[in-house]
């Protein structure tokens, strides 16, 4: 009888086996091809290895415009790069743009008309045929009576300006109590505010970068994707040689910040009270233009409330310094100079007492209307003159019984809550929006509209540009099955509801409509980006060669600045209100209470809390730490050693709106007592579908009267368990 | 230990061992000829004397051709020219129907990286045979081996199963381009090589 094989043989054997295994290439090689492997779950479409061609279009993931070379096979795009010599773009593109072809196949698409069971974080979002959710939305607006007025459909759009919003004020035109709301003024906050302070309302102006010396910038993230990020960064790369300077004032500290020549460190909350101490040293010293007296109206009111701000007690408010509030002053004064009014992607606009405080600075200065300065801009050739529009904090609270949020995407956040304020608890929220995000996650409707590179769009000047630019987005996808334009959704809605007697055009009548003014002009030339050639419009014969150019990717830029006129300015349009506001800022600010520190949000544009960017962005932020992701918390290390808190611990941060988890991460640069917290990038995570993730630290802020939510108290400590 | 056990174990380390080093690489690949028995060889002797440009050149614009069309082969093949069996298999089932040829390409690299030829070749002067062995020099195409994971060619991982290239030339993942392009001396961002 041969030896007997016990189970212990085996066990031996086995682990002689696995042993053996481990010095054989067999487990890393698995490890190596399993990584591939999950790489080929791809959001790419499948690609042919048909010959490679290019493609050009426009960026439309923001206002900024940047041109687009996309290189296709099959016609199909698999990279998307700055197009060389674009007059908008100058062949930049910011991370979402590079990303942006891969927006049609995010895993948040939403594909299908949807129907929420409630506006909370755990809703169930249902599929919903088109047709129904739309007769379930003109039911509503059919039911609505005078009594329900002043607002009883509303829609936010998040990029005016298009021909698009033209058509949607058309529509809300023949609606009873149709209101056309835009978001918060962003990169153009200091235009719009001197568009108010202006005598000629349709005065439009814009910002010559180009030539000026000195910016000073009141937390504006010129350095991360401001106005059209290529020509932001081409003139700070030539700063060398052209003696451009920076200045920022700004709390946090942000990658603008760190990198302007001088950093300004105040206090959050006390950028009036800094603006009006410039404008004191610039009046005592008499800094200020000479003519100051004609473009103005209320000079010497003005000068009357800046005596109160002399440099020791802004200085003593600010936490600037007084040598710094003078050198600054003067610094400016060398003109050429621009003074612009930061808003943050996520922590949103200023309060308006410091906007027209920053305005007021150029009109002091003498920059508005001269070279360098703020400049006089031609209004775009059949952009139909309207009354100013509603911005969101203007409405009354509770008033919007139906609210349709425009699907664009604005690269800027809007706290939920903000929204929420404004509709009335019974009132129905409708989203186009072509992805789910907590916006969309909060609506009552969804009719998404196509993705990105889907559809023929336009894009029109850049915010602050001073002379005026038109390109098509030419598409680089087919329509996604299941998406509807909002042109479609306005008809069927139309349709369905009584009284709503407007006709809406076609995507290509109202283009061309806008292509054909712009010919007719006769003004500007075409950019083409095949050749980088030059084309003057009047050599263009027909509307139809004009089309033709733009189709194919031409960007039109109109011939220059307008003509300078006289203009004058109120640097206190508020009047006597407005000054009484800004003298109780004197009494200082209340700190908060004990153990609440100061919360600010920020974000990036285009990557907030109310923005999905490609998930191979998320991937890349998420293991590079280029961007700080949302929950980070910046603190300054005493603030954390003093909640207990160590760079890394995993915190909650709570107040009456909520509670949020955050991620401690201590730096030197941040004021004692105040907390910044991003509100994105998101965590890849957070884009598993099904999963849209919470809003974040804007869940935590609560909108002011004025609209403004940038700064909140709250209180934080070390995380334990499972705390949310 | 006792010696019945260390040889139980010894034995279990071969057998790990064996399967690791020999019979996985077989169940990880598959392994298909080409469509056509080509001989390099042939075309680069001193009967033909061509090159590799001759057939895998660069485009007027400057992009590299890569496998040639079967229209390249149409030039001298419009019709049997030798005597070997394949060549006649050859024209009578692709270049007179017209067929395009489904050669099965051992370098193929996944769709989001982007290699060009010109900046190698051209540019930096590197020869043919440095990235693709002296191919040009055999008398038959080597099976293609697909990777029933990944799907990509043996050739990119390298022949050898262990992943350290017996030639200079094997292998063509990332780190051999990062390898090489640190001892150029190039510093390339991400978006550089990967679209």
């Amino acid at each position: 009888m041969g030896p007997t094989i016990t189970r212990r043989d085996l066990l031996r054997l086995a682990g002689g086996s696995a042993l053996g295994v481990i010095f054989s290439p067999l487990p890393w090689k698995l490890l190596d091809d399993s990584a591939i492997w999950t790489q080929n779950w791809s959001l790419n479409p499948p690609l042919s290895h048909a010959p490679i061609s290019l493609a050009y279009s426009t960026c439309t993931l923001c206002p900024g415009g940047c041109g687009i070379t996309a290189r296709c096979t099959g016609g199909v795009p698999f990279s998307l790069t700055g197009t060389k010599s674009h007059p908008v773009g100058r062949g930049v593109l910011c991370a979402a743009g590079l990303a942006g072809h891969q927006m049609a196949m995010h895993p948040l698409r939403i594909v299908q008309a949807c129907a929420s069971s409630g506006r909370s974080v755990g809703a169930v979002i249902s599929p919903l045929e088109r047709e129904k959710a739309i007769a379930a939305i003109g039911a509503i607006l059919n039911g609505l009576s005078a009594r329900d007025a002043p607002h009883s459909v509303a829609l936010i759009d998040r990029r005016p300006g298009r021909a698009l919003s033209a058509v949607y004020r058309n529509f809300l035109s023949t609606v009873p109590g149709g209101l056309y709301i835009v978001s918060p003024s962003a990169e153009d906050a200091t235009l719009t505010t001197l568009q108010q302070m202006a005598a000629t309302p349709a005065w439009i102006g814009g910002f010559d970068f180009e030539q000026t010396r000195t910016l000073l910038s009141f937390g504006a993230p010129v350095l991360e994707g401001w106005g059209s990020p290529g020509q932001v960064m081409d003139i700070w790369s030539k700063r060398a040689r052209t003696g451009f300077r920076l200045i920022q004032a700004d709390s946090r500290p942000s990658r603008t910040a760190r990198l302007a020549q001088t950093w300004l460190q105040l206090r959050p909350g006390t950028e009036t009270i800094l603006a009006l101490g410039l404008g004191h040293v610039i009046i005592r010293e008499n800094l200020h233009a000479h003519d100051i007296k004609r473009t103005t109206r209320d000079f010497a009111e003005y000068a009357r409330l800046v005596a109160r701000f002399d440099p020791p007690t802004v200085s003593a408010l600010c936490g600037v310094s007084k040598e710094s509030i003078e050198e600054t002053a003067r610094t400016i004064a060398r003109r050429p100079s621009l003074v612009v009014a930061g808003t943050d992607p996520a922590g949103g606009p200023l309060p308006n007492e410091a906007r027209t405080a920053i305005a007021a600075l150029n009109v002091l200065l003498g920059t508005m209307g001269t070279r360098a300065g703020i400049v006089a801009r031609n209004p775009l050739p059949g952009e139909p003159v309207m009354p100013p529009a509603t911005t969101i904090d203007q409405v009354p609270d509770q008033s919007i019984r139906i609210l349709i949020i425009d699907g664009a995407e604005s690269g800027y956040d809007i706290p939920v809550s903000l929204l929420r304020k404004k509709v009335h608890p019974q009132g129905a929220i409708v989203s186009l929006s072509p992805l789910l995000t907590p916006m969309t996650a909060w609506a009552d409707y969804i009719i998404p509209a196509p993705a990105h590179l889907e559809l023929l769009e336009e894009i029109s000047t850049a915010p602050g540009a001073v002379t005026c630019s038109y390109a098509l987005a030419r598409p680089l996808h087919p329509v996604r099955e299941g998406s509807t334009d909002p042109l479609d959704f306005l008809r069927l809605l139309s349709a369905v509801t009584a009284g709503a007697a407007t006709t809406i055009p076609t995507r290509d009548a109202m283009l061309r409509a806008r292509a054909d003014a712009i010919h007719a002009s006769g003004r500007g030339k075409v950019f083409m980006p095949q050749d980088g050639a030059w084309i003057e419009v009047k050599g263009l014969a027909t509307t139809e060669q004009f089309w033709q150019k733009l189709s194919e990717g031409g960007c039109w830029i109109d011939d220059g600045p307008a003509q300078s006129r006289s203009v004058s300015f109120s640097l206190l349009p508020g009047g006597n209100d407005e000054a009484t506001r800004c003298l109780a800022l004197l009494s200082g600010s209340e700190t908060p209470e004990g153990s609440s520190v100061t919360v600010m949000p920020y974000g990036v544009r285009g990557a907030t809390a109310s923005a999905q960017v490609s998930p191979i962005l998320s991937k890349i932020f998420q293991e590079s730490n280029l961007k700080d992701l949302d929950g980070t918390a910046l603190l300054h290390p005493g603030t954390a050693t003093s909640y207990g808190l160590a760079d890394g611990d995993s915190a909650t941060m709570h107040n009456g709106a909520g509670t949020m988890r955050v991620v401690v991460r201590c730096d030197g640069a941040v004021l004692p007592g105040v907390v910044h917290v991003a509100a994105g990038p998101r965590r890849n995570n957070s884009d598993a579908p099904g999963c849209v993730g919470g809003e974040g630290i804007l869940s935590l802020c609560e909108p002011g009267s004025d609209g403004t939510w940038r700064l909140t108290t709250a209180t934080i400590g070390k995380a334990h368990g499972s705390e949310i | 230990m006792k010696r019945r056990t260390l040889m139980l174990i010894i034995a279990g380390v071969a057998l790990g061992a064996g399967t690791g080093w020999v019979l996985f690489p077989l169940a990880l690949y598959t392994r298909e000829s080409q469509p056509v028995n080509f001989s390099h060889k042939v075309h680069t002797g001193e009967q033909a004397g061509m090159t590799c440009e001759n057939c895998h050149d660069f485009t007027a614009d400057g992009r590299f051709s890569g496998i040639p069309a079967l229209d390249k082969c149409t030039g001298c093949h419009g019709a049997t020219i030798g005597s070997t069996d394949e060549e006649k298999r050859f024209v009578e089932e692709f270049v007179i129907p017209g067929r395009p040829v489904p050669w099965r390409v051992y370098s193929r690299q996944p769709d989001n990286a982007y290699f060009p030829h010109a900046a190698h070749v051209k540019l930096a002067g590197i020869a043919c045979e440095e990235c693709h062995g002296p191919h040009g020099a055999g008398d038959a195409l080597p099976a293609y081996q697909a990777n029933r994971l990944t799907g990509y060619s043996r050739d990119i991982w390298g022949r050898n199963i262990s992943g350290i290239p017996s030639h200079p030339w094997e292998g063509m993942k990332m780190d051999r381009c990062v390898r090489c392009h640190a001892l150029q001396g190039r510093t390339d961002g991400c978006i550089d090589c990967h679209k």
